[in-house]
């Protein structure tokens, strides 16, 4: 047996150990049970229920249901695939909290997600603003963040996954709690190949 | 001779009567029927056109079919009209009592309002995910009338009563995922 081909299966070797490693695993873990980089039929594999949408901003995108792991008040899920079919986006979305137009249930809920992520991601940026005039006014708080006089959300800075928790207001004087999270490294590949794909089809 | 012949007459014009001119409902509501039908058909069929694939298009496939079901059910009612078969549902031995009408619309009205709210609230965003729950809000709801359409006329033809199907069809609720302690999730 020649030098190359121990050097080969050692090779091997070690990469089935780090693949299996925890760290690895770790390393990939992405939230509410997935992980960064997997492909769709990876996914789907695990029992989630991937239904396509037609919007394409961040490639192949899907709403999500039945994940290995939900939020209590969590609605719907958005995971995309850039073009390169590897998870790179996640979003997750709050049932509605209806009928209050001051937020006070959303803000409570945002205070909680806020307290679990800075615990995990590091201490935020966060912008908290009313809009001016009328906007100013609590019971226009729903309506300010709809029309984008108003702001609620909160940055973290970590260097592996840029994360934002935000609430969204709805005209209706609703609101709800949204978080967007997004793999750095694979965010960056997929925009290299979105620009070189517009760059190709002007 | 003569008056034999006009009792034969006056006999098979007043058949003819019965027969014909008689019948309810008329095959003049059923056609008009049948075209609104046929015309949310080929509306829900240019809807689903317009999609590749996804959670949108599986809704608007189930109305599609949801419809062209009514449409096939007013049509073998309108070919039995024409050839006077006398149509009888028997399920488990047992007639089955059509829904009342009445009920039937105002559940029609009922939607309708929904779908509007639900449009009008889709109407609001111009994309991302708020706007895709309202859009399958919408398509559910549609659904949803297109059911009661089934029921409706099934109950104004006397035709078989889908009144359990129809009780059942509520929206699907979103399901997930496994829930778990917020640390565990983010």
């Amino acid at each position: 047996m020649s030098n190359n081909y121990f050097r080969e299966l050692i090779a091997k070797i070690i990469l089935l150990i780090v693949v299996w490693s925890p760290a690895y695993g770790a390393e990939n873990a992405a939230p509410l049970g997935l992980s960064w980089g997997a492909n769709v039929d990876e996914v789907r594999a695990g029992g989630v229920d991937l239904q396509a949408i037609p919007n394409k901003e961040f490639g192949d995108s899907y709403l999500a249901q039945k994940l290995p792991k939900a939020l209590s008040d969590q609605e719907g899920a958005i995971i995309s695939f850039g073009f390169d079919n590897r998870l790179c986006r996640i979003v997750v979305i709050s049932r509605l909290f209806e009928n209050d137009p001051q937020g006070a249930a959303a803000k409570v809920r945002y205070q909680e997600l806020l307290a679990s992520l800075t615990e995990k991601y590091g201490k935020p940026r966060s912008i908290h603003s009313f809009g001016e005039s009328t906007y100013a006014r609590p019971d226009w708080f729903t309506y300010g963040l709809h029309e984008g006089k108003s702001f609620w959300y909160s940055d973290f800075a970590d260097p592996e996954v840029g994360v934002q928790l935000g609430i969204q207001g709805e005209l209706s004087g609703s609101a709800r709690w949204r978080i967007f999270y997004e793999n750095k490294a694979l965010m960056r590949s997929f925009r290299e190949s979105k620009r070189l794909k517009e760059k190709g089809s002007l | 001779m003569l008056r034999i012949l006009s009792i034969v007459g006056i006999s098979a014009a007043l058949a003819f009567i019965a027969v014909f001119l008689t019948s309810n409902p008329s095959t003049q509501n059923l056609d008009a029927d049948l075209a609104t039908i046929h015309q949310d058909v080929t509306e829900a069929q240019a809807e689903s056109a317009k999609y590749s694939g996804g959670l949108l298009k599986s809704f608007i496939e189930v109305r599609v079919e949801v419809l062209r079901s009514t449409e096939a059910m007013l049509m073998a009612k309108r070919a039995a009209l024409l050839r006077r078969i006398n149509l009888v549902y028997l399920v488990d031995g047992k007639h089955v009592p059509p829904a009342k009408v009445s009920d039937i619309e105002v559940d029609i009205s009922d939607a309708k309002n929904r779908i509007s709210a639900a449009e009008e609230k889709a109407g609001q965003y111009s994309g991302g995910l708020v706007q895709m729950l309202a859009l399958t809000s919408v398509a559910t709801e549609r659904v949803t009338l297109a059911q009661l359409y089934l029921a409706y006329y099934s109950a104004k033809y006397e035709l078989p009563s889908i009144q359990t199907f129809v009780s059942h069809s509520k929206a699907i609720p979103p399901n997930p995922g496994t829930v778990v302690p917020d640390k565990d999730a983010l």
